[in-house]
């Protein structure tokens, strides 16, 4: 076999396991969770959740820089009823928040720091007293969201694909990407907030992952949700998370 | 609509900053053609305020907030005179009808009585083992009703105190809601109402016994309000809607008729009756006051504006029925005159 046949069988083989491992219309995961179910892939050491797109009219951080301690992913019901935050979210999920803490539990990820709301206001802010146990803690968690294009296509996006943030430096006002620390902290159902909340953009107790750049509540990052990045609502997607778990010794 | 001048709604408040926060704190929109209510915007609390209530005299005002405060407002300066400081976050507070006392109760589930004149506390008690998220005087002024719960349950039982100068003892406890019970309110002839996250309201007797519950929403039912003369009753939830009620003069106390009700787009939390006149202001997630006439047993929308970005927890009329005060998640206490 000459040299140019051999690559050109190496270009074709390379092409053709391309376009097997990633094909187009596949799913950027091996199972979709059926509605008010959750997938636990073991396998690859993701969660994957079923949620429907809103659009949170007049609500902090949507399409306008601001604060918020509601998440932009979060549960319809936690601790027993009605999310309290459920307005607030732009991927509403349709499982409890207690079922998202057990999928991420049986993953392996563990909350190592957390409090009810009660305590958090008490050891919330940022000042010369604060101490490591003042951050929400837990093991690193990444999230993303994919859904069905109009074309039929999957499109997944991390989360922080959709929001901007907004830092002030010696009075001028910069634009940045959010680069949120995010940690599963498991609050929110550990001690039953009701909030609803997944993965908020501050550290707060209310929800189950927290970004723990800053201590509790304050400071709050400045964050815009640029709805134009997401499907339209009331479209079908779906949240993964993925912990980074802690193993061994 | 004209903003004349920032409002310093971050401004950390201490007892030594109460004059220049009081001087500085205020904020004043004017009115515009289109009959929008003139609102004195004022910097009050760090965090969430949850309950607002007014003195019968209309002298004083109180504003319980997450900032582990409570408030005791001088209406005729707009200026606080006490800054009174509890262990966690306060969802409830209400001055006793002789205006001698305040009661307060705490995130941890702490009652408090407290002096309205000079600030200091005279009573506190571990009242309930979760959060105290309402408590009421009774109209004579003998009796406090405390309730709450956490997220999920918790204590929810409802529990009836005496009142006397500086102490408070239980006299009845009454086993409660079937998730947390954030509403209690006496009627004048003593008998109470809870409303509680099980989307019920209960009914008890003068003696604090349970009569019966019924269901009034499909969710969270959050803060209720009642007519002085008892026949009328409002309701907020989770589910959107504000409900309005009509009491029949049957002997069975929890004859309730559901008149009307308005689903709008956000939770609703907290309801409060005009005084005087078949009227009735509501708040909620949204942001908005809405003022609604109930003549008719329907809630037709007299009007509505929008004070903030983020939700209003609590409302309250002045006695006399020509200022409406709101307030909740930004900290701010919004006045405004709706004596026109």
């Amino acid at each position: 076999m000459g040299l140019k046949k051999v690559c050109v069988l190496l270009l074709w083989l390379v092409m053709f396991a391309g376009s097997a491992v990633v094909k187009a219309n596949d799913p950027p995961a091996s199972e979709l969770p059926k509605p008010g179910s959750v997938v636990v892939d073991a396998d690859k050491g993701e969660l994957i959740l079923s949620a429907k797109v809103q659009l949170p009219e007049d609500k902090p951080c949507i399409d306008a820089f601001g604060e918020r301690v509601q998440a932009f992913a979060g549960c319809a019901t936690a601790a027993g009823g009605d999310a309290k935050m459920a307005a607030y979210f732009v991927f509403l999920v349709d499982v409890p928040t207690e079922a998202v803490f057990d999928g991420l539990m049986s993953l392996g990820a563990r909350p190592t720091v957390h409090y009810s709301i009660q305590e958090g206001r008490k050891r919330s802010g940022l000042n010369a007293e604060t101490v490591p146990e003042n951050y929400l803690q837990g093991d690193p968690v990444v999230l993303s969201v994919f859904w069905k294009d109009a074309n039929g296509e999957w499109t997944e996006r991390p989360y922080e694909y959709f929001v901007t943030e907004q830092v002030t430096v010696n009075d001028k006002t910069l634009q940045k990407p959010w680069t949120p620390h995010f940690v599963f902290h498991g609050s929110g159902a550990i001690h039953k907030s009701g909030t609803g909340c997944i993965a908020c953009p501050c550290d707060c107790p209310g929800g189950i992952i927290a970004d723990n750049r800053f201590p509790i509540y304050d400071p709050k990052p400045v964050v815009k949700f640029d709805t134009s990045k997401a499907p339209p609502a009331g479209t079908q997607v779906y949240v993964k998370i993925r912990p980074v778990t802690t193993k061994g010794e | 609509m004209q903003r004349l001048f920032l409002c310093l709604w971050q401004l950390r408040l201490n007892l030594t900053s109460l004059p220049c926060f009081a001087m500085l704190g205020l904020c004043v929109w004017t009115a515009s053609a289109n009959a929008e209510w003139t609102v004195r915007e004022i910097a009050a609390h760090d965090e969430y305020v949850y309950m607002i209530d007014f003195s019968a005299s209309g002298k004083r005002m109180v504003s319980a907030a997450g900032d582990n405060q409570v408030l005791v407002w001088d209406v005729a300066t707009e200026k606080p005179v006490h800054a009174l400081p509890h262990d966690s976050a306060v969802y409830a507070a209400v001055i006793h009808p002789h205006e001698k006392l305040l009661a307060t109760g705490s995130g941890e589930g702490h009652a408090r009585l407290w002096n309205l004149e000079t600030g200091e506390q005279v009573f506190h008690q571990q009242a309930h083992d979760d959060a105290i998220y309402c408590l009421a005087f009774s109209t004579d002024g003998k009796r406090l009703a405390t309730v709450g719960g956490d997220a999920e349950k918790g204590d929810t039982d409802l529990r009836i105190w005496q009142v006397e100068d500086d102490a408070c003892r239980v006299i009845s406890t009454q086993p409660g809601h079937q998730r947390p019970a954030y509403g209690v309110l006496f009627l004048s002839n003593g008998q109470l109402v809870t409303s509680g996250g099980d989307g019920k309201l209960r009914w008890h007797d003068a003696e604090g016994k349970f009569q019966q519950a019924i269901s009034v929403h499909d969710s969270d039912v959050y803060r209720c309000a009642v007519t002085q003369d008892g026949k009328w009753f409002a309701t907020t939830s989770q589910d959107k809607s504000i409900r309005l009620w009509s009491r029949s003069d049957s002997p069975d106390a929890g004859n309730l008729i559901e008149k009307d009700r308005q689903t709008l787009k956000d939770p609703m939390y907290a309801v409060a009756f005009h005084p005087t006149k078949q009227q009735l202001a509501s708040v909620g997630d949204d942001g908005r006051l809405r003022l609604w006439n109930t003549a008719d047993g329907q809630l037709i929308l007299l009007h509505q504006q929008k004070l903030s970005r983020e939700a209003l927890y609590a409302v309250a009329f002045s006695p006399d029925g020509s200022q409406l005060v709101a307030a909740g998640t930004d900290g701010k206490i919004y006045q405004a005159d709706v004596s026109q």
